[in-house]
């Protein structure tokens, strides 16, 4: 009987650990925008070279691992509004749409979208809004906040607190994180505790040089409802974020730079780091906990352009980001035995990885034969970059022998180098291949994360973690 | 006073003698011989309108090419990013200051990228790249040929054992007649002929009430 009684509690034990509920005080969901394997093998080639490991690799020691699959509600390759919905809210959705139920339609019939310009014109019955786990988590008493390179309007830090059928109403999007205000989503009670990034265009009337069209100024509401604000880096840096409650920056009009080019000249703008650590100081004055999510926005759009280097940069500016909270919440939380850390990707893109390259080489040139360091050529007896994409707009008619040198951006180390491309087409798409995930910390809740998951997923991984 | 004149003429960042309006067709052909023993050939031409503010250059669209496909983007709602067809505006300011946009007449949009941007778009904030289509200085690095030439022109060369370049510059109209580069072994060539023209009375870039403009980044998704 007593023999029973122990296998049966190791078997509760077990299952308890299994579903690691309630361990997770603090959740901070890092999300690489278009993030994708070969990305993350690049950019940990780039900086620490094949035998290192990025942080977000690591992450304490203890990281664990998973696959996770992107499809969205109608498409086969998604796009980064169900994506991170789905994250964020456990429910697939089409397409474009922002954090609402599988039935909502970003365009009608006639496949206009439901836009005027960047104003959301979509019916009173096209879906609903689905919660997320940010206002759940800001329900249950917990501090709450979202942090981006892009606008904060932009479809990742959207879904995370807003609701809408397509992801271009930017101005719609705003004013949702506008606490009082006409359009605000209620279900953030109180309001964001922090939001960072770009897009003053669409919080400043069209008076003033923005892209608002209801002549409302939200910036100068979120002051009046006790935000600080912060425009510049320099001004981010002079806010003592451990003694301010809420905390509003937007340091670009539109997106930041990219990190090269932040670096490169010099502009007032925070890196993802700084902000992420500001983040943190606010949101951990709140004794309950908090849900803290941050973006490496801009990873994405230099895949998109096919310039592998600033996908490289910014990954490594994400990483950095990564490594940072990882230290500061070390510190507040030693083990991180209640903050559970997720680090993944909404989706893949199409670049790709050309062998048989040398070790050593460097990860933005040629490929050099393992062999004997000499130039791999194609089957013309060209030479080719190690890294490449399978779609966008730069297939040349007549491919040429390539430079790797960085006088100029026809040579592949220049900063402005485009990878060249095997299907032309005006933009590179995303990939539709699974992406990684890594979880750390929060007790046993980091171990849940584990084989091929769907992305909705995890959005029941988290919400079990923090116990909801 | 001369030569203080001079001096302040000199540093200005445009001429105050206005060049007039000039028009050219520019042919662009390259040929890549591959070790297989294809022969591989383009050619394509774009419209260049040029004044001292300005530069304007655009794909020329032979009859009968296929129709370009308007849905090839990625998932639908977003976005062309091949600018390969739309008109390509380079202007300066009168403090020098050069802007680059794209238009595209199809849905009356201009795109404008950031500065930081014009690197990745293949402008490399040359004035004298976009307007005299080379660096001038470059032509007193090369040979002046005694090779025959039209009116006004003279051939430049340079040569290694590796690579050539040939120019044919129009002192008159200050602009390339022929560009050719290639290497010694004849297997791969550059060529862009400059056919100058009558510039339009209306300029393209005065035709452009009603657009919108959207930056670069509005593409991105």
């Amino acid at each position: 009987m007593k023999k029973t009684l122990m296998a049966t509690a190791c078997l509760l034990a077990l299952s308890q650990g299994a579903q690691a509920a309630g361990e997770a005080k603090n959740v901070i969901f890092f999300l690489g925008d278009g993030m994708g394997p070969t990305t993350v093998t690049a950019a940990r080639i780039y900086k620490y070279k094949e035998e290192g490991f990025l942080n977000l690799e690591v992450l304490d020691g203890k990281a664990r691992t998973a696959r996770v699959k992107t499809y969205s509600n109608d498409a086969q390759t998604t796009d980064s509004a169900p994506s991170m919905a789905a994250y964020m809210t456990g429910v697939k959705m089409n397409n474009e749409v922002i954090s609402m139920s599988p039935d909502t339609k970003a365009a009608d019939a006639s496949g206009k979208a439901y836009l005027n310009g960047k104003d959301a014109t979509c019916p009173a019955d096209n879906g609903k809004p689905v919660d997320t786990i940010l206002e759940i988590a800001k329900s249950k008493g917990k501090a709450v906040g979202a942090v981006t390179t892009t606008t904060v309007t932009h479809a990742t830090p959207a879904a995370t607190y807003a609701h809408v059928c397509h992801r271009d109403a930017e101005n719609t999007i705003a004013a949702q994180a506008v606490p009082g205000g006409a359009g605000y989503n209620a279900k953030l009670g109180d309001g964001l505790d922090v939001l960072l990034g770009g897009g003053t265009r669409y919080f400043k009337p069209k008076a003033a040089g923005g892209d608002r069209t209801d002549g409302r100024d939200l910036i100068a509401e979120m002051k009046t409802k006790g935000y600080a604000f912060a425009g510049t880096g320099s001004e981010l840096n002079a806010i003592d974020a451990k003694k301010t409650a809420k905390l509003f920056g937007l340091f670009n009009s539109s997106h930041l730079n990219y990190e090269l080019d932040r670096v490169k000249n010099k502009i007032d703008e925070p890196s993802l780091k700084d902000m992420t650590l500001k983040a943190i100081d606010v949101l951990g004055q709140n004794k309950n906990g908090f849900f803290l999510m941050v973006e490496g926005g801009r990873i994405d759009h230099a895949l998109h352009g096919t310039n592998a280097k600033r996908v490289l940069d910014d990954t490594i500016a994400f990483d950095d980001a990564i490594k940072a909270a990882l230290d500061e919440m070390q510190k507040r939380d030693p083990g991180l035995a209640n903050t559970l850390i997720v680090v993944t990707a909404d989706h893949d893109h199409t670049m790709t990885f050309n062998g048989y390259g040398k070790r050593g080489s460097n990860i933005l040139g040629t490929v050099k034969n393992y062999k004997d360091g000499t130039e791999m050529k194609d089957k013309d007896g060209k030479n080719y970059t190690t890294l490449v994409f399978g779609n966008g707009p730069n297939r040349p008619a007549t491919r040429t022998n390539l430079v790797e040198g960085a006088a100029d951006k026809t040579q592949v180390l220049h900063d402005d180098y485009l990878q060249e491309t095997a299907v032309k087409l005006s933009s590179e798409t995303h990939g539709g291949g699974d992406v990684k995930l890594f979880a750390a910390g929060a007790g046993s809740a980091a171990k849940t994360f584990k084989g091929t998951i769907d992305n909705t997923k995890v959005f029941g991984l988290v919400k079990s973690a923090f116990g909801f | 006073m001369k030569k203080t004149l001079f001096v302040i003429l000199s540093a200005l960042p445009f001429p105050l003698l206005a060049a007039p309006p000039l028009s050219a067709t520019l042919t662009y052909e390259s040929k890549t011989l591959t070790s297989d023993g294809v022969l591989k050939q383009t050619r394509f031409q774009e419209k260049l309108i040029r004044s001292d503010q300005a530069v304007w250059t655009q794909r020329l669209i032979p009859k009968g090419a296929p129709q370009h496909n308007h849905a090839e983007d990625d998932h639908g709602h977003k976005h062309n990013l091949n600018f390969a067809l739309d008109g390509k505006l380079i202007d300066r300011d009168a403090k020098g200051t050069l802007r680059l946009r794209y238009v595209r007449s199809e849905d009356k949009t201009i795109i404008e990228p950031r500065p930081t941007e014009y690197g990745m778009m293949g402008f490399d904030g040359s004035w004298e790249h976009a307007y005299y289509l080379l660096d001038r200085n470059d032509l007193k690095k090369m040979k002046a040929l005694d090779r025959a030439a039209p009116a006004n022109s003279r051939w430049y060369e340079l040569r290694n054992p590796q690579r050539y370049t040939l120019v044919l510059w129009d002192s008159r109209l200050e602009l390339p007649r022929s560009i050719e580069t290639g290497n010694s072994n004849g297997t791969f060539s550059n060529r862009i002929t400059i056919e100058p023209g009558t510039a339009p009375g209306t300029l393209p870039w005065q035709t452009l009430q009603g657009y919108r403009t959207i930056a670069y980044e509005d593409l991105l998704d």
